[in-house]
This record gives C-alpha cells, structure tokens and sequence, in this order.
C-alpha cells in the first residue's frame, strides 16, 4: 500500500514538474475582462435567438398537428381513427425498439 | 466577492459576474485543455466553448463540487465529443502534427521540451485523460468514470496500462532508487 503512494506520489511530482512550462506560459495569457464579457454577452443573445426560433417552430408545429386533427375530426371522422390507430402503433413499436437497444446496452 | 455571490448573480444573467468568473478560472481551465489536447489552439477553443455552455448551464450548478471541477466536467464533455466527431485515422494524424507543433513554439520560446511531455504525447487521448486527471488532478476512478462516462474498472484498467507504459517511456524502473 504505502510502495503503491510512494509511486503515485512519484508521478504526481514528474506530471508536476514536467507540465509547469506550459502552465508559467498560460497564466501570462489571460484576456481582459471585457473580453470575457463580450463573450457572455455574445453567448446570451445567441441563446435568446435560439429560445426563440425553437418556441416559434414548436408552436408552428403544434397548429400544423391542431389544424390537421380538428379537419379530420370533423370533416372525415374515419381517417381521424385510422390516424389514431396508426399513431398508437407507431409509438408502441418505436418504444419498444428504443427499450430493447436500452436493454443490449447495458 | 465571494465566488458564491459570483454565481449567484451569474445565475440572474449578470454579465460581470460571468466575466469575473470566468477570468479567474480561465487559466485552470486552459491548463488543464492543454495537458489533455497538448495544443494550445485546441484549448483555447475548448476552452471558450466550455465557457459558452457554463453561460448556457448555469442553472444546472447546485454547488455541491467546486465551480472549477464543474467547468473540468463540461471541458472533458466537450472535448470527448470532439473527438467522436473526427475519425479516428485523421485523428491519431491530428495529434502527431499538434504534438509536433506544441513541440515547435516551446523551443522557439526557449523552453525545455522535457521527458514527461514527450513520454506523455505517445499516449493516447482516451489513456492520458484519465491519467491526467487521477495523477495531476487528484480525482478517483469512480469520479473520472462519471466525467468520460466510461465503467470505473476500465478507467483503473487505462491508468495501469498508461503509467507502465509511462514508467517505460521515462525509464523510471531503471533509475537506481537512491536517486
């Protein structure tokens, strides 16, 4: 045990020594903070613009599937259930594709 | 300012906050990129990406580690997905010519390229990770498993293999003992 810190011991020096004339080199290296702020501010507008192209195709797509379903419902109630039917079906086989892969996996 | 008001506020959307954070961490985090990509570049890259998804995250940090072990956790993130995205051919090319180049602009500025830089770039990156992180940076298997998700007997089995072959590279075992 004691020979087994010994050796790590021995090699956290080496890793020390052998890695400090990177490390001297970066702490002379480190940009303003104004840098680091344009930098989270460029971050945080792309985010909002990223929230809201997302929120704009979500609920685009959420009419699309409203506007489709309430046509069918009342205009062709036959195709409404066979919708319902297939989108139950395609969900079961799809989750259980996904568990059996989850399965194997581990 | 304590770094727990720094976060505090960063969480709020403080653009200061982040700044000063992220500047006080800013070394470690590059230190650490380095030794793991042994190219600057690449961890000064990483290094601003691993910074945009902390801005991105930030609610996600409960405080239970510290800031740096949280921002080490999103860098090794990063940085296993770039490396899933080259191949593997390319990469293996890659690393050969950043070696090279690291190499290269350490004695252009008149620093030693020493043994354990040498004897740690024939490693590869899945070996010299998690050595880097359980001998420099003092985490256990167990956590280092968490961090590169891989099963902790294989992260144990890669530090063996890698430090005897470490040991090899430096000849250590061959160096008297009273020396």
């Amino acid at each position: 045990m004691n020979n087994h810190q010994e050796h790590s011991d021995e090699l956290k020096k080496l890793l020390k020594d052998g890695f400090q004339s990177i490390d001297e080199d970066i702490d002379e290296s480190t940009p303003s903070l104004q840098w680091f702020e344009q930098l989270v501010e460029d971050q945080q507008v792309e985010l909002k613009a990223r929230f809201k192209r997302d929120l704009t195709i979500f609920l685009l797509l959420a009419c699309c599937i409203l506007t489709v379903f309430s046509l069918t419902l009342f205009q062709m109630p036959i195709l409404f259930l066979l919708l319902q039917v297939a989108i139950f079906v395609g969900a079961s086989i799809f989750t259980g594709i996904t568990y059996t892969k989850k399965v194997n996996r581990t | 300012m304590e770094e727990r008001d720094l976060i505090k506020r960063a969480k709020k959307g403080n653009h200061e906050a982040f700044a000063i954070l992220f500047q006080e961490h800013y070394p470690f985090l590059v230190k650490y990129l380095m030794k793991v990509t042994m190219n600057r570049d690449q961890a000064e890259e990483l290094a601003q990406d691993t910074m945009a998804k902390c801005v991105e995250k930030i609610h996600q940090y409960n405080g239970k580690s510290k800031f740096s072990s949280w921002l080490i956790s999103i860098a090794t993130n990063r940085y296993i997905d770039l490396q899933r995205k080259k191949k593997r051919e390319q990469n293996w090319q890659n690393e050969e010519v950043n070696v090279r180049k690291l190499k290269w602009e350490m004695e252009s500025r008149n620093e030693e390229w020493n043994d354990v830089l040498a004897a740690m770039s024939t490693l590869s990156e899945d070996i010299r990770l998690p050595i880097i992180l359980k001998h420099y940076y003092g985490y256990s298997y167990e956590e280092i498993g968490q961090l590169t998700e891989t099963p902790p007997g294989t992260v144990k089995s890669r530090v063996h293999h890698g430090i005897i072959r470490l040991r090899k590279e430096l000849k250590i075992d061959e160096q008297p003992s009273g020396t």
